[in-house]
């Protein structure tokens, strides 16, 4: 059995680009992990009792899977389900992939709209906005869209915004 | 707020006076600063490494003579005395142009403004010193602050100012939100007008049967809440509020100490009249009350001293004075007392204790940490008063030093109702505001305590203060379904059965043990988290609860709220569950309503929100390719939109 949460999928996907930054995420994260494994099995000393060097085998061996799961099938993965959307009255947005978080927070709740570009992100022509209410919990953020985009949406949020603000906190 | 005030607490130096504040209307602190100072070496304290750095100089060197130390002291009450009168010369306050203006330093001046609207509260404190000088500390929390809380503090003015003032920031502060239609009254004017003689007694004045430093409490009580009503229905007395319920006790005692103290008869800090007098006011209170034209001040909470023995219950009582006293052992260690000569404690270790000498020592413990942790409570919430005086709840509480905290009710979002595994046996809870900008509620510590309703009583009374105060919340809380108790029960007893499998791989069957055991009795915690969780709302709020050793439910004003979240991990999505965070300005942030049944968690949110969230909510027909044909869908988000002209609520 698979229940979903009956919430409609939110319009827009994110830029096609955001593929490449998730692999390359996941690449470097992976890495890391990789050197932090391979490090700490090599510094073992070599006669470990009974189940250490099945331990240490299992480890490094697990390192494959991982690297299939970090570079190839989550980005795919969270492609398929980041969506995002502005209606009349909230932002919309859907993120995850093992896990799924939904966020509705409405227009006139907004404090402060940003956008920022990460390094990786400038390289490949994409953009995340942050809307922040007065409660951090209330907040989200849509990541990794056309910087175009990024910047026409915070553009027309920040205007809505004010227009509306009058129940803020 | 959407204002655009300069950032409060800007400060620096400054040549001169904002044109906007009447230079007029500067006033200096009390002088009776000076000599609380003096005496608490405030303006050292700043550098108290340094002076304990300079002892224990003198120490090494030649040991403590009692000359030098004379004379250390000696110089230690002069420069503190130049700092405070130097000090108080050159700090001056005004309220003024819609802005309090705080000037202060002398070879680095500094200015602080802080505009009224963006005040969130006002808390008067007084310490037993200076309430024995008659003066209080005034300190001004103001929005869009950060951890660092206080915009700016005055400490200290003398009682009748410190009261004065509360009142005239609360009331400006409200007027510039609220427009000219709320509560009004010529504010500035009032500051500077004199404070009717009597009302705050002399400082020091002896209440008549008071005995010691507590007589002067009663007296010098500058801070008392006039609990005079005007109005009939709830003369002051007991018919009060609903937390009244005629428990009679501390908030009483005060009356006792004669007309000197018209209106001031939360004054408690009277052991003695603690008993339960249970006089009605005196009338001359409420006519007081009503010749000063105060607002109408309704008691909602008065606190009742049985209430303290629900004290060892919490852990945070509990624990306070074994902490306490591990400070203390720490110091005698470090000043080497001979408590128990190490040999003689090393044999003790060596032989191995008897049996009966720990129990002893563990019921000592045990007697010490609960005695310990009523006295703390004492200390803490001491005749503690919950009265709403127009816009304002005012809390008041302490025995030693009495605190005052302000909230202004227009902040207030909701409440949380804390009912710890200790305090729920017993059927008590504690009862702590949601107020935007105050920070978490964990009811603990001291920013937690700012919020705090009640501090300790009986859950009835909890809810009775929280309607009253807050809003009543009536309405049942719906269960969570049967998938969820498998969650609860599998998150409380999983990881120790884990953990026992780990450590039976290399034999360690001790560890195994405690695991087993553990994990036994993640059973009943498991369970019990279950039967806490549930959300409900009613036509005004939202609620969830959930917490087994720390059970909280919480009471969100639906206008509160301002988010949504819904989180699903995969085996919540394969249990058919999602978890729904009800964010909101106030308090930690968010509530999370944990393992609600996905369509539920879809419910409450179109429930309490049915403009933004119903156009979201998928259609049992349609599929998720009829997103498209979207409901109150905006236009091309990449195209700037033109704001809408029916927003708003």
């Amino acid at each position: 059995m698979s229940t979903d949460v009956p919430l409609r999928v939110p319009a827009d996907r994110v830029s096609p680009a955001a593929l490449w930054l998730w692999v390359a995420e996941g690449a470097l994260g992976w890495l890391i992990v990789a050197g932090v494994v391979v490090g700490v099995t090599l510094a073992l000393p070599g006669d470990l009792p009974a189940p250490g060097p099945a331990l240490v085998t299992a480890a490094r061996w697990l390192l494959v899977p991982l690297a299939v799961v970090a570079i190839a099938v989550e980005p795919v993965w969270r492609y398929r389900v980041h969506r995002w959307e502005v209606t009349r009255d909230a932002v919309y947005t859907l993120e995850g992939w093992l896990n799924r978080t939904w966020r509705i927070v409405p227009v006139a709740r907004i404090q402060t709209v940003d956008t920022t570009r990460g390094p990786l992100q400038q390289v490949l022509g994409l953009a995340s906005i942050s809307v922040r209410t007065a409660s951090h919990a209330g907040s989200t953020s849509i990541k990794h869209l056309p910087a175009q985009t990024a910047e026409a949406v915070a553009h027309d949020l920040g205007m809505r915004a004010n227009a509306v603000r009058d129940e803020a906190t | 707020m959407s204002r655009s005030e300069p950032v409060a607490g800007r400060s620096g130096p400054v040549a001169g006076w904002p044109g906007q504040v009447d230079p007029g209307a500067r006033r200096r602190l009390d002088v009776r600063t000076v000599a609380s100072r003096v005496l608490t070496v405030s303006a050292l304290r700043k550098q108290w490494g340094l002076v304990v750095g300079t002892v224990a100089i003198l120490g090494l060197r030649g040991g403590f003579r009692a000359a030098g130390l004379l004379v250390a002291l000696v110089a230690v009450l002069v420069v503190s005395a130049a700092a405070a009168v130097v000090e108080w010369v050159r700090t001056t306050y005004a309220v003024g142009g819609g802005r309090l203006v705080v000037e202060r330093g002398l070879l680095r001046r500094s200015l602080t403004v802080v505009p009224l609207d963006r005040i969130r509260g006002v808390e008067v404190q007084a310490s037993a010193l200076q309430r024995l000088l008659g003066i209080a500390t005034v300190r001004v929390d103001a929005a869009a602050t950060g951890r660092h809380g206080d915009e700016a503090e005055l400490d200290a003015v003398s009682a009748a100012d410190a009261r004065e003032l509360r009142d005239v920031l609360l009331r400006e502060g409200r007027d510039r939100h609220a427009g000219p239609a709320s509560t009004g009254g010529p504010a500035v004017g009032r500051l500077g007008s004199g404070e009717p003689a009597g009302v705050l007694g002399a400082p020091g004045a002896p209440g008549p049967r008071l005995p010691g430093a507590g007589a002067a409490v009663a007296g010098a009580e500058g801070l008392g809440v006039g609990v005079a009503r005007p109005g009939p229905p709830r003369a002051p007395g007991h018919s009060g509020g609903p937390g009244d319920r005629g428990h009679g006790g501390a908030g009483h005692a005060g009356e006792a100490a004669g007309p000197a103290e018209t209106g001031t008869w939360v004054g408690a800090g009277s052991p003695g009249g603690s008993g339960g007098e249970r006089r009605a006011a005196a009338p001359a209170g409420a006519a007081g009350g009503i010749a000063r034209g105060e607002p109408d001040v309704v008691v909602l909470a008065r606190f009742h001293p049985r209430w303290l023995l629900y004290a060892p219950l919490v852990g945070g009582y509990l624990l306070a004075p074994l902490a306490a006293l591990g400070a203390a052992a720490q110091l005698l260690d470090d000043i080497r007392l001979p408590v128990i000569s190490e040999d003689r404690l090393g044999r003790l270790l060596l032989t191995g204790p008897r049996l009966s000498t720990i129990v002893l020592l563990a019921v000592a413990a045990l007697t010490l940490a609960v005695i310990g942790s009523v006295v703390t409570a004492t200390v803490a919430n001491w005749a503690f008063t919950l009265t709403r005086r127009g816009g304002t709840l005012v809390a008041e509480r302490g025995l030693l030093s009495r605190r005052q905290v302000s909230l202004e009710i227009d902040r207030i979002r909701g409440y949380a109702l804390a009912q710890p595994l200790g305090l729920r046996a017993a059927g008590a809870a504690r009862l702590t505001a949601l107020v935007t900008g105050l920070g978490p509620d964990d009811g603990e510590g001291v920013r937690g305590r700012r919020g705090q309703l009640l501090p300790l009583g009986p859950a009835a009374v909890a809810r009775d203060v929280a309607a009253a105060a807050v809003l009543p919340f009536r309405a049942p809380l719906r269960p969570h379904p049967p998938a969820a108790r498998r969650r609860r029960l599998g998150r409380a007893v999983a990881p120790w059965l884990l953990l026992a499998v780990g450590l039976a791989i290399p034999g360690f069957w001790p560890g195994v043990a405690v695991a087993v055991v553990l994990a036994a009795l993640g059973v009943p915690l498991g369970l019990d988290r279950y039967a806490g969780l549930g959300h409900g709302l009613d036509d005004r709020a939202v609620s969830v609860r959930s917490g087994s050793l720390r059970r909280s439910q919480v009471v969100l004003e639906r206008r509160g709220v301002v988010g949504w979240t819904v989180r699903q991990s995969w085996f919540q999505r394969r249990a058919g569950l999602a978890t729904v965070t009800v964010a909101t300005g106030a308090g930690t942030g968010g509530y999370d309503a944990i393992d609600v049944d996905a369509a539920d968690a879809v419910r409450l949110m179109t429930e309490v929100d049915p403009r933004r969230v119903g156009p979201l909510v998928r259609r049992p027909a349609a599929g998720p390719g009829a997103a498209e044909s979207d409901h109150g869908r905006s236009d091309l988000p990449a195209r700037p939109v033109a704001p809408p002209t029916t927003l708003g609520r």
